[in-house]
């Protein structure tokens, strides 16, 4: 059975991931979600060896690593994307207004209490009866836009992963005390990357030898397809590498050839989260596509600018169309050997940058432009609906301190003369409302908790 | 599809981990469940079952196979006899041709 492929049909969603580059396995909450468009993708940049071939002609190029990575442009919902707001910022303090019952406020900032998971997975199902993962993502740049004439909020979120891959979640096949599931991940080796006889690309694991579990490391036997397994062992660490926090993946060899299930340049692994109730004779499997799913969204209405406003020093500003954006200093941390990074870390410090335009209507921002003073920025957005009486949703961006940058305003036309301001955004200790952070999103909604 | 049978589905009223208000995209259709409203909080829905299973292993969700004293005869939202019975109905008994679906 093939895919439809018709990009309506497609099917998104993200969960967190409570080990870095640990795909969410069974029991994860994921949490699905809109999109207008999207680009995750693992690019693949051939190398050249510029050798001189004669012949004038380049030699056969050959693999190079991987880029995860890819960018999505979303209308903004309340809920719908408030741990994609949250994972970054980093943290949050989420308490429950005064004389609410089902209504939270989160105040997503760095200075905030609870830390929210550095590392989030997503899953694009683009039905093509192949959804792909994404493992360990960060986002790198978080812009809102907003404009009179269009009138949506809008969010281009870009992320950076470790990897990206297809397998399923981990299907148990004897196990009389289910604890727990591996993880498999990886790709296929092109001749057993097979869609449509799913029982013949399956990767099967069996645990074998459990004799030095109290170091950490046991033997399992590995397959793909139905035929018997062999006696040649794997061996596999459990759990994580308490240095670095990241998860042991062990490769896995086929139990009668010994020949390794994928390639060395993307060979196939496992973890075991943990050796809690491992016993010999376990077994599970993973199909080489994860399984599709039905999507559940959030029923409530997109922020509309119609319920929006913008205020500089607490005075209502008219402007006609801003992007305010977050870029995080995030980059993939790449090794000797395998095509995937190990990771994507923090490194740097972010940057929050402000631009706004609208017709030159007074002088003000002229003269803080040209004196260099800073200005508070706030957007107010509110749905048209409440989570319960007296207490609607909404999202505030709040930066308590912007430094103005960039040209004055200047006749472009007989009818235009427009003023653009762009200004980058500093934390301020001495914010009056305690907004300390160069950018602090604030958003109240009936999600109880973000950090899940 | 497989296993294709009628449950009520019922969106918590408390401890959820996601939204109240919720628009869920099954294979028979869309349905929209309100935690805090009691007409919309448990509705009935036939599941595949993979939706059983996605379902059972979300704890925002209680879910059971429907009574049959609680089907009300051709009105459970997604049901194969619902659905064949509306598409049966006589034209002029529509009152607005175009939204009769809903």
């Amino acid at each position: 059975m093939a895919g439809q492929h018709n990009p309506a049909e497609s099917k998104f969603r993200m969960a967190y991931e409570l080990t870095p580059t640990l795909f969410p396995n069974a029991g994860a909450t994921f949490h699905d979600h809109l999109l207008r468009s999207e680009s995750f993708s693992n690019e693949s940049e051939p190398r050249q060896d510029n050798s001189i071939y004669a012949g004038s002609q380049r030699p056969r190029a050959l693999l190079g690593k991987f880029v995860t990575d890819g960018e999505m442009e979303v209308s903004v919902r309340p809920e719908e994307f408030s741990r994609y707001f949250a994972h970054a910022q980093g943290k949050v303090t989420t308490t429950t207004p005064a004389g609410g019952t089902n209504s939270r406020k989160h105040v997503m900032a760095p200075s905030s209490s609870s830390t929210v998971p550095s590392t989030f997975a997503f899953i694009a199902d683009r039905d093509d009866l192949n959804p792909q993962r994404f493992h360990g993502g960060q986002i790198s740049n978080l812009e809102f836009a907003l404009s009179a004439d269009d009138g949506i909020l809008s969010a281009t979120i870009a992320a950076l992963f470790a990897r990206g891959d297809y397998f399923s979640e981990t299907v148990v096949t004897t196990d009389p005390d289910v604890t727990q599931k591996p993880v498999i991940r990886g790709l296929p080796k092109y001749a057993d990357w097979n869609l449509a006889a799913a029982a013949d690309s399956r990767v099967h694991v069996k645990v074998s030898d459990i004799t030095d579990i109290g170091t950490g490391v046991i033997m399992v036997l590995a397959k793909v397809g139905a035929a018997a397994y062999g006696a040649i062992e794997s061996e596999v660490r459990i759990g994580n590498d308490s240095l670095t926090g990241l998860p042991y993946f062990s490769k896995l060899y086929d139990s009668t050839t010994g020949a390794i299930l994928g390639t060395l340049d993307v060979p196939i692994e496992i973890n075991f989260p943990s050796a809690t109730d491992l016993d010999v004779d376990d077994a599970w499997y993973s199909n080489v596509s994860y399984a599709t799913w039905s999507p559940t969204y959030v029923d409530t209405p997109v922020f509309n600018e119609i319920y929006a406003g913008v205020f500089i020093d607490g005075q209502p500003y008219c402007i006609d169309e801003m992007t305010l954006g977050l870029s995080r200093p995030v980059v993939p941390r790449y090794c000797i050997g395998g095509r995937f990074p190990a990771e994507i870390r923090n490194r740097g410090q972010r940057e929050v940058e402000l631009e706004f335009t609208r017709e030159y209507l007074s002088v003000d921002l002229r003269r803080r432009l040209e004196r260099g003073e800073a200005f508070k920025f706030v957007l107010e957005a509110f749905s048209e609906v409440e989570i319960e009486s007296g207490f609607p949703y909404y999202l505030k961006l709040v930066c308590p301190l912007c430094v103005p940058g960039g040209r004055t305003a200047s006749v472009e036309g007989q009818d235009e003369m427009p003023e653009t301001i762009t200004a980058t955004c500093h934390p301020n200790a001495d914010d009056s409302e305690g907004y300390v952070d160069d950018l602090n999103i604030e958003e109240q909604n009936s999600l109880t908790s973000l950090v899940v | 599809m497989s296993g294709s049978e009628q449950y009520l589905v019922t969106l918590n009223n408390e401890g959820l981990n996601g939204p109240r208000r919720r628009e869920a995209r099954f294979a028979h259709g869309p349905v929209k469940f309100n935690a805090d409203d009691p007409r919309t909080r448990s509705q009935l829905v036939v599941l595949s079952e993979s939706e059983v299973e996605q379902l059972t292993a979300n704890s925002d969700w209680t879910i059971r196979k429907a009574e049959a004293s609680e089907i009300p005869e051709g009105l459970g939202r997604g049901s194969l006899r619902g659905r064949l019975r509306q598409r049966r109905a006589p034209k002029e008994t529509s009152v607005n041709a175009g939204s009769s679906e809903n």
